[in-house]
């Protein structure tokens, strides 16, 4: 009976509940939840970067803030790129204008966060992460750890 | 025969965190993981490794789908629990950090088998050896070193709290 109860309420406050966030405050507080205390700053400072950079078609900026080596799909193909080089030459066939304008549509309140990353586009159409550059994780650094165009 | 922990089920406070690690997305999307990344929907519900069709990325998810399936997730791991943790009591929290824990991961066995024994400190180390994320090519093959990213390993960190030993 119990059980039954527990899981009414949950199921009560699972519909109430919203998918995004849907103010800059609460993407700031989702996101020092889950990538640490007063690190909400970097993620979106990161998100404006990628943002400029892809408005301004700045190949080599958008490069240097990718994680190597990195599979993308490009319409439902997968492609190898190992560093900065393989991806400048593979930019404009990776940034479609559909990506782009996903890209420049999203808005920071409407991120979506996990334990994984942060989600740009309806469909995972691009992450972005912390990785750890010392071992107790005290120190990351964000890059483009997926691309699905 | 029955298990000591048989009576414990996942806490209203477990099923938030939960919630919050996983987030919660009404409809499918590729989530960041080996190759281009694995078809997901809901509270980290997996449709199929590899990238979600057309089809799919067109389907609308109801509320009800995605509670569903993670109550139904959610049961299958604390059954598991159940059956492999039999002789050492666990309190709430370290039961809700095992679930959450197995809800993620592949093969959790090794943990199990450390909290059966109760062996809380093997279970403490084992649980922050889940933290490495691997890269993979479009052929399949591991490439680059693995990495840890820093909102797994601080989940990793929460989960097994309840079982560090002072």
């Amino acid at each position: 009976m119990l059980k039954k109860l527990s899981v009414a309420v949950l199921f009560t406050l699972c519909a109430s509940t919203t998918v995004y966030a849907s103010s800059d405050r609460e993407t700031d507080a989702r996101l020092d939840t889950l990538m640490g205390s007063a690190s909400h700053e970097r993620f979106h400072d990161f998100l404006n970067q990628l943002q400029k950079a892809i408005a301004d078609k700045d190949k080599k900026a958008v490069a240097a803030m990718v994680d190597y080596p990195l599979t993308i799909t490009v319409n439902h193909k997968e492609i190898d790129i190992a560093d900065d080089h393989a991806f400048i030459k593979a930019y404009d066939k990776i940034f479609t204008d559909r990506l782009v304008k996903i890209i420049l549509d999203q808005k920071y309140a409407d991120l979506f966060a996990k334990d994984t990353g942060v989600m740009i586009g309806p469909h995972g159409e691009l992450w972005f992460s912390g990785i750890c550059t010392v071992k107790d994780c005290s120190k990351f650094d964000i890059k483009i750890m997926q691309i699905n165009n | 025969m029955a298990g000591i922990n048989d009576s414990l089920s996942f806490s209203l406070a477990g099923y938030g965190q939960l919630r919050i690690r996983e987030g919660v997305v009404y409809r499918y999307y590729n989530d960041l993981g080996p190759h281009a990344g694995n078809c997901t929907w809901g509270v980290g519900t997996l449709a199929h490794f590899g990238t979600c069709t057309e089809a799919e990325l067109k389907t609308h998810v109801t509320a009800k789908d995605v509670n569903t399936a993670l109550a139904r997730h959610v049961h299958k791991v604390e059954k598991y629990i159940h059956r492999k943790v039999r002789n050492h009591r666990l309190t709430q929290a370290q039961f809700d950090g095992l679930v959450s824990f197995s809800y993620n991961v592949s093969n959790p066995s090794s943990v199990m088998a450390a909290a059966d024994r109760g062996d809380m400190k093997a279970v403490y180390d084992k649980m922050l050896q889940y933290i490495y994320v691997y890269k993979h090519d479009s052929k399949g093959h591991k490439i680059g070193k693995p990495t840890i990213l820093a909102p797994l390993y601080r989940r990793r960190l929460e989960e097994a709290a309840p079982f560090r030993q002072e």
